[in-house]
This record gives structure tokens, C-alpha cells and sequence, in this order.
């Protein structure tokens, strides 16, 4: 089950970040509360992990980071997302609704077979 | 950054393998993430960092899923050329080694010559009875 669930993060997160990113610029620790408060503590996804997401991203260019000095000393890098990165979440959005749909009309056929 | 950053940043970094280049870049972007968090939360153990960014075997694996299966296969080719090359140059000492111990000798009609100064002396080994 945790493999699965795993395997179910990795294929979503980054939907799931650069859908949290066009709402508001975000940095990692509050991407990963966020993620985790919104979902209701199901969607814990490793900070490690989102390091590693977030790297790939700005690479494709999807994202852009920025430093920022916070109070005198703390700086926190925030993340913006690009055009591209819009042009992607609007393509995995729609695979995604796809899959649901697909997935959902299985449940749904084999209720009806069984009925 | 405090001891338990740098000693978490260095268990990744051992665990870590693929492309120097791209381990390099994601340990960058790691140790950025570890001193921001550990800037709100200083007191945090190497444990504690396990727990929340991720065991360094955990983030190891990950890293090696979302490297390029090109990149993985080229890794792989290099150590096994590598190997290969480490081997056949053993195999090669080995014989060698082998030739100058057992043909230490130069030999007439399977009788050893040594030579002794300026002189060449053939030792006649006794003949077998049959």
C-alpha cells in the first residue's frame, strides 16, 4: 500500500506543485505544509523529494527561483512559476481528469456487471 | 548551517550516484533546503532531517529513478568497461608473472642451458629406464 501510495506522489507531485506555484509564489518547507494541510495530512511528500522536483523543474525551465532576505540574517528561496510551466499543468491537469475518468468508469462497470 | 546539516548533506552525498554534474546540482539545491529549514528550526537532529527530507538511502533511490535512463546506462557502461579493463590487465600481470617463472630457462633437446660467466654449460639430465 505505501508503494503504491508512493508511486501515486511521485506520478502527481508535480501537478500538484506547479498547481499550488500559479496560485502564489511559494518556497519548499511552505510548498510541503501546504500540500500536507490541504490535503489533510495524506499528502506528506519528502522535502528531500520536493528538493529534487523543484531542481527538475527550474531545469525544463517550468520554474524560476529567487532569493529572498527574510528578517536580517534568513534567506528563503521562492519559486515562481513560467509560461511553460502553465502550458505543462494545463496538459497533466487534463491527463489527469482523463485517468480519474478512466479509472472511475472501471469501478463503475464492474458495480453495474455485479448488479 | 549547523553539524547535523552538514553531517545529513554528506550521508546523501556518499549514498548518492550518477552524473557528478547532476549530483552536484541536486546536492546544491538540498543544502540550500536543509540551511533554510534549519534557519527556523535550529535545534534539528541528522535524524530529524532524515525524517523530513528523507532518509539518505530513501532520496538516493529517488535520485536514481529520475535520472535519464541514458544517463543510468552510460553510468553503468563505465564501470563495466572499467571492470573489464581491471581484469584483463590482472589476467595479463598474471601470465606474464607465470611465463617468467616457468620459462626461466632456455632449454636444447629438453636440457636446461645455464650460463656461468662467460661460458655455456649444457646439464644432461639422466635418461628415464624404461
Amino acid at each position: 500500500m505505501a508503494q503504491a501510495q508512493d508511486n501515486f506522489k511521485r506520478g502527481t507531485a508535480e501537478m500538484l506543485v506547479l498547481y499550488l506555484l500559479e496560485q502564489e509564489d511559494m518556497y519548499a518547507y511552505q510548498i510541503v505544509n501546504e500540500l500536507n494541510r490541504r490535503s489533510g495530512g495524506c499528502y506528506r511528500l519528502l522535502e528531500g523529494s520536493l528538493s529534487m522536483i523543484l531542481m527538475r523543474m527550474e531545469e525544463a525551465g517550468l520554474i524560476t527561483g529567487r532569493t529572498e532576505l527574510v528578517g536580517k540574517r534568513r534567506t528563503r528561496r521562492y519559486y515562481t512559476i513560467m509560461p511553460l510551466g502553465r502550458e505543462k499543468l494545463s496538459s497533466l491537469m487534463h491527463d489527469y481528469q482523463e485517468m480519474i475518468f478512466g479509472i472511475q468508469s472501471i469501478i463503475d462497470f464492474q458495480k453495474e456487471e455485479t448488479e | 548551517m549547523t553539524k547535523a546539516g552538514f553531517d545529513y548533506l554528506k550521508e546523501v552525498e556518499q549514498q548518492l550516484c550518477g552524473k557528478k554534474a547532476q549530483k552536484k546540482a541536486y546536492l546544491k539545491t538540498l543544502s540550500a533546503d536543509v540551511a533554510e529549514r534549519l534557519e527556523e528550526e535550529p535545534n534539528l537532529d541528522c535524524a530529524a532531517l532524515a525524517l523530513a527530507f528523507g532518509s539518505p538511502e530513501e532520496l538516493a533511490t529517488e535520485f536514481m529513478e529520475t535520472l535519464d535512463t541514458k544517463d543510468v546506462k552510460k553510468a553503468f557502461n563505465w564501470k563495466k568497461i572499467v571492470l573489464i579493463g581491471v581484469i584483463a590487465i590482472v589476467v595479463i600481470w598474471l601470465i606474464g608473472v607465470s611465463i617468467a617463472l616457468f620459462d626461466g630457462h632456455a632449454s636444447v633437446n629438453g636440457n636446461y642451458l645455464e650460463h656461468i660467466g662467460d661460458e655455456e654449460i649444457t646439464f644432461f639430465l639422466p635418461e628415464e629406464t624404461t
